[in-house]
């Protein structure tokens, strides 16, 4: 039997697949020790601990552990003359009108980072060797008297030459034996010092949380008898056994939205469909990524607290959209949604805990696209009364009637959504056309169709108990390591052998590592060049195969190059200006093998009927179903309401459902 | 239902407002991604802006605010050459010249008409700047200028390509005039590609509502946009407010500091920069032509309002400006500009500092305000030649409840610093030190923002000399505190000849180095606010513990 638990900030998903089916449950979480929600909902769903054979888990902790500046005691150690690369930053602001503006707050003080005498060039030469007796007869000393429990190190040049950062932590390992050091050139091996310094500080700042909690949730298992393999998700779309998680802490930051992504790869897979954008709508934002070929992009450029971490990262782009947005009219007399949130204390105003602005949430329970008893599968109370109350000052303000009030609002949040999603196609050099939509989360499927028709999609494929999407994201997913090396050269008649033999020095560091984590076998290699055109100041990516890698030559380099260029930036494919290698990216994965096979819980049930709903301005008759109730090949006509005990999809009028023999429920927009 | 603005539905407006930003932001987003010069990728130095055929903005996209309106002179030069009927589709026109409708000579505009049904709707434009427009020294930024044709290219508004041809002989006027033709042109078909995805977009938007109806729409977003900004102007206390600052010298007349006087004038719904009292316009290249004060009073007027409001040509119609001809804000021909980006940071922290006295819990000390301009061009040892620039900042003020923040862009620019490693993979120099500046802060209740140190060193892989140009502002006169403050240090420069001389920078010089040579460069840091001695003692531990105080 397999499980997934995914502790959110709000809830904890829970879903097992086994013999007997498949078992959902969602329970609160516990902010403050997500191990504690993640066995409540163990324990919740009645499972025997000694049958599960895969355990895989992902969790905030390591996200809040840098939200909330609760680390542990951190040292940074750079190049003399540089120890206040986090400091000092970018110099540039995220919002430029802010006249209060402050930057994003390091995890490491100045007064907690440290300067040693070494010098690397940017060819990789020496020019000042490290000084060790300063290591032993300073740096030593002070770092045992700060009490630090981690140290980062980040040196120049480390990225082309990391020998000094290597003698540096052995010097510091013969002598603090027990302190975790992290070296820049081993976390994220590319240029641009304070990025890698950003990063590596981070990455030894949650470096003993990760530890302590997983050695923690193990204790745990042992003590109730679990004898299977225990996994970690990761931000790269991938897990790792729980003990590699323990050394690369880093990735597994913001994992719960990659998971949520590979679940929606891996579903929407099994029905044939390889090209998604996948939309994730929840309480507060929504996250939306662009899957190809079944694989999702993956970024390097990816910002915690607003501090860069350079690690390949499931590409997502979040959005201030969600069911908490709050609807308002400016001063321009327009109505608008978001960015504020009424968040999830007090949250929308129907939940009656307070809250008496208006919100998207609200539009849907006045739509009747949220009914009130179905509510996360009827366990919480909605109060009608209190939405209607706080748009009527809207709809008064408009001369419309409340149902039209909350159906634009509705409107204007799906513009939002839109907008996300075609700026990230963008950025890509997709058409969102030749993309399914596959929503999921709580609201992701009562927007769907909507945004859909706004993007000129016309499939949207809606996975089984799409409201833990993200649990089983984390059983589907597959064992995942990725490294990078930064490695600049121009692209001329060396090229191939360049290629070569990079990819295999590379190959054989990443083998390894995952032959020393039992992870050998049959391995999918992923090699990505980043090239550019000489004086271009940003890279593409070019991904080569083992088979491109064999033969690859000047010609083909810069063909592919050319045709990559082109696709993004409209130019390139038959341009002769001089091309070089910046870096290089190689991802190895240890497939699953048979994936587990999500279905629809069958416990939740509502009686078939007729009810009223309001969309697109106009008041409709539709049928409300529970999810399960639509057989295998049933075709229903919008507009519909379909409830599952996760979420609720709504299928406007114009669009036709259908539940394909894998389970996803198939909607297709009718010509 | 009932529409506010003549039966436009409000829902459908702002769908469509909210899609003409997207556009402007997917016109910014491929032209960042595409362009080939750091400046433009580090330094996000370029805009996209959507245009009526009226020259009316539509909707902008800038990361950084000195471009905002900057095209709106540019494309009502192109309107007047050029008038939309004459337009056909697949038609390219470019523009640089400052004294018919640019900025200064490295931000070349290349605009589009945009057509839907056979007609022009609207046009596509981007602003770039260029790493290098040709003239007297590499990047086109000679801080000893003293006339406009040493900076580089002029161009007039100019037809580039008619329906997709371009016109070759202009294509190889462009090449002979610039040192790096080909990230030229490169950056060119950035701009191009930009422009070109605002009109695919827009031509689609004008399909689904009809064209009509988009110009319909068009015109009740830009009326919105006004009445929002007026709004938002009515919140300031009316009344006429004032401040002075100075620039350091104009890099000819080395020991002539340069005067700025902002008026700003608050009444009902609208305000009026009066800059009567600024400097004459001088030799050297810091004058401004007219475009520059209005994206410094746009930024000003959305930092102290509300940024949310849609950035259109609705909300320059509350703001109007005093610029006395002949001086350094309306300067005539042929006055050099190049280095105007310094005095539009300086004129937007006039504003920001007179508004101040409107709004005193709003607006912070002034900052440093400076952004040193290190450009570097030689050869390697086997002949290669290369060229780099780097802009550096200084600290920001601080505020009355809040220290200010330690190097860190502010005003009117909002430019990434290069970063050592991507220096040193470019160019022969190795940087030895980057470091905040420990005491630059000005003191007071709450501190002024560090200003940084950064020293340079010419490695011995050149071939012959390095030229240097350096930029430099506030090192005569300091960012001044508020409330009882003190002002944050000045800046300082220097060399250090491979001997040992040392040669101070008045601010401002184009000169040689050597292999062996170094530089060593300060900036300023940003004014204090309130008294000292109300400074919080756990505020004063700390900054001992942190080191950006030496003495507490």
């Amino acid at each position: 039997m397999r499980v997934g638990i995914e502790v959110g900030g709000t809830f904890t998903d829970f879903v097992r697949i086994g013999p007997e089916g498949v078992r959902v449950v969602k329970v609160p979480s516990v902010p403050s020790s997500p191990d504690v929600g993640a066995f409540n909902a163990l324990v919740k769903s009645g499972v025997a601990i000694t049958e599960i054979l895969d355990l895989a888990h992902g969790s905030t902790v390591a996200t809040n552990a840098v939200l909330e500046r609760k680390g542990f005691a951190t040292a940074l150690i750079t190049t003399r003359g540089f120890r206040d690369v986090l400091a000092l930053q970018r110099h540039n602001r995220t919002r430029i009108y802010d006249l209060e503006y402050q930057k994003p707050d390091p995890v490491v003080s100045r007064a907690d980072s440290f300067e040693i005498s070494e010098r690397v060039l940017s060819d990789g030469t020496v020019l000042q060797p490290l000084d060790e007796q300063q290591v032993v007869e300073a740096l030593i000393p002070a770092l045992k008297q700060g009490g630090y429990e981690a140290v980062g190190v980040c040196l120049l040049n480390s990225y082309v030459n990391p020998a000094h950062e290597v003698a540096l932590r052995d010097l510091i390992k013969a002598h603090l034996p027990d302190l975790h050091v992290t070296l820049s050139s081993e976390v994220t091996r590319e240029f641009r010092e304070y990025e890698r310094a950003s990063t590596v500080t981070v990455s030894a700042y949650v470096q003993p949380v990760i530890d302590r909690y997983i050695a923690r949730f193990e204790d745990r298992l042992a003590e109730e008898g679990f004898s299977g393999r225990f996994s970690v998700m990761q931000s790269n779309g991938g897990r790792l056994p729980a003990q590699a998680i323990r050394d690369s802490a880093v990735t597994a930051l913001l994992s719960g939205p990659a998971a949520g992504v590979m679940g929606a790869a891996r579903q929407a897979a099994r029905s044939g469909y390889g090209n998604l954008i996948t939309l994730d709508i929840g309480g507060t934002s929504t996250d939306v990524c662009v899957v190809t070929d079944g694989k999702p992009e993956l970024t390097n450029e990816f910002t915690i607290d607003g501090l860069p971490i350079r690690i390949p990262v499931v590409d997502i782009n979040t959005v201030g959209a969600g069911g908490g947005s709050i609807v308002w009219v400016d001063d321009g007399g327009m109505l608008r949604v978001g960015p504020h949130s009424a968040g999830a204390d007090p949250g929308p105003a129907c939940y009656g805990r307070g809250g008496d602005k208006p919100t998207i949430t609200d539009a849907h329970v006045i739509r009747q696209t949220i009914r009130p008893e179905a509510f996360l599968g009827g366990e919480m109370p909605i109060h009608p009364d209190a939405s209607r109350a706080v748009f009527a000052p809207i709809a008064a303000r408009f001369g419309m009637s409340v149902e039209q009030a909350a159906d634009s609002a509705i409107e204007l949040a799906n513009a939002n959504i839109v907008r996300a999603i075609q700026l990230i196609s963008t950025e890509r050099g997709k058409d969102p056309r030749d993309y399914v939509l596959v929503p999921y989360g709580g609201a992701g499927p009562l927007h769907a169709a909507q945004v859909a028709e706004d993007l000129g999609v016309g499939t949207i494929v809606v996975p089984p108990n799409a409201g833990v999407l993200s649990a089983y994201g984390l059983i589907a997913s597959d064992f995942v390591q990725f490294e990078s090396l930064t490695r600049r050269a121009p692209v001329d008649d060396n090229a191939g052998d360049l290629v070569r033999e990079v990819f295999e020095s590379m190959k054989a560091r990443a083998v390894e590592r995952f032959e020393h984590l039992a992870l050998g076998g049959d391995v999918k290699l992923d090699f990505i060049a980043d090239m550019r055109f000489v004086g271009q100041a940003f890279e593409v990516p070019v991904t080569l195969s083992e088979d491109d890698v064999r033969q690859v030559d000047r010609e083909l380099i810069s063909k592919m190059f050319g045709q990559a260029h082109e696709k993004i930036y409209f130019f390139g494919a038959d341009s002769d200006k001089p091309i070089e290698f910046v870096s290089f990216r190689l991802g190895i994965t240890a497939e699953l093998g048979e994936l587990p096979l999500l279905q629809e819980e069958r416990s939740y049930r509502v009686p078939r009927g007729e009810i009223e709903l309001f969309d697109r301005r106009r008041a409709w008759q539709g049928t409300l179903l529970s999810r399960s109730d639509l057989a295998e090949g049933e075709t229903l006509s919008g507009p519909l309401l379909l409830e599952d005990p996760t979420s609720t999809l709504f299928v406007p009028a114009g669009w036709q459902a259908v539940t394909d023999e894998q389970q996803n429920l198939v909607l297709k927009r009718m010509a | 239902m009932t529409g506010t603005s003549e039966g436009i539905d409000p829902i459908t407006l702002e769908v469509v407002r909210n899609k003409l930003d997207t556009i402007a932001q997917e016109m910014e987003i491929t032209l960042f991604k595409s362009s080939c010069s750091p400046i433009v990728k580090e330094g996000l130095d370029a805009s996209a802006s959507l245009f009526t055929l009226e020259g009316v903005t539509l909707a902008q996209a800038c990361a950084v605010p000195i471009h905002l309106g900057t095209l709106i002179p540019a494309v009502k030069e192109m309107l007047r050459k050029f008038p939309p009927q004459s337009m056909q589709d697949g038609d390219i026109y470019l523009l640089n010249d400052p004294y018919h409708g640019g900025t200064h000579l490295p931000d070349v505009a290349v605009m589009m008409p945009v057509f839907h049904g056979g007609r022009p709707i609207a046009l596509a434009a981007t602003m770039t700047h260029h790493q290098d427009v040709g003239g007297m020294s590499a990047g086109s930024v000679p801080t000893n200028a003293t006339e406009i044709h040493q900076e580089g290219l002029r161009l007039p508004v100019v037809r580039w390509a008619r329906a997709g041809q371009f016109d070759e002989t202009l294509t190889e006027l462009l090449r002979l005039n610039v040192r790096m033709p080909d990230l030229f042109l490169g950056d060119l078909h950035a701009q191009i590609a930009a422009a070109k995805i605002g009109a695919i977009r827009l031509n689609d938007l004008a399909t689904k509502y009809g064209g009509n109806a988009a110009l319909a729409m068009f015109g009740a977003l830009i009326d919105r946009a006004e009445e929002m900004t007026r709004a938002a102007i009515r919140r300031i206390p009316q009344g006429t407010y004032r401040f002075v600052d100075w620039l350091d010298n104009d890099g000819i007349d080395l020991d002539q500091r340069i005067r700025i006087e902002v008026a700003a004038t608050v009444g009902d719904g609208e305000i009026h920069f009066d800059l009567t009292g600024t400097g004459p316009q001088v030799r050297g290249p810091v004058n401004c032509v007219p475009s520059g004060s209005l994206a410094a009073a746009c930024f000003a007027v959305r930092a102290v309002t509300d940024p949310a409001i849609p950035n259109n040509g609705g909300c320059f119609r509350a703001i109007s400006l005093t610029l006395p001809e002949g001086s350094l804000v309306n300067p005539q021909e042929p006055a050099p500009v190049n280095a105007r980006t310094a005095t539009i940071k300086r004129i937007t922290g006039c504003m920001l500092s007179a508004l101040a006295q409107a709004l005193p819990d709003k607006v912070p000390a002034p900052a440093a305000g400076q952004l040193l301009v290190l450009a570097f061009g030689g050869a390697w040892e086997d002949g290669r030649p290369f060229v780099t620039a780097e802009l550096i900042a200084g600290g920001s003020g601080a505020g009355s409840d809040r220290d200010g923040v330690d190097a860190i862009e502010t005003d009117a620019t909002n430019c990434m610093n290069l970063s050592a490693e991507a220096m040193e993979m470019e160019a022969p120099i190795r940087i030895t030190r980057m470091a905040l500046r420990t005491d630059s802060g000005g003191g007071g209740t709450f501190r002024g923002g560090l200003g940084l140190i950064k020293e340079f060193e010419i490695l011995d892989k050149v071939k012959g000399p390095v030229s240097l140009s350096h930029r430099g502002e506030r090192h005569f006169v300091a960012a001044s505190g508020l409330a009882g403050g003190e002002s944050g240090a000045k800046a300082h420069s220097e060399i250090i000849r491979g001997d040992g001389r040392r040669e101070v920078i008045s601010s401002k010089i184009v000169t040689d180095l050597k292999a062996g040579d170094r530089l060593l460069v300060e900036t300023a840091g940003g004014g204090g606010w309130g008294p000292q001695l109300e400074r919080a003692a756990d505020a004063v531990a700390l900054d001992d513990a942190n080191g950006k105080v030496s003495q507490p």
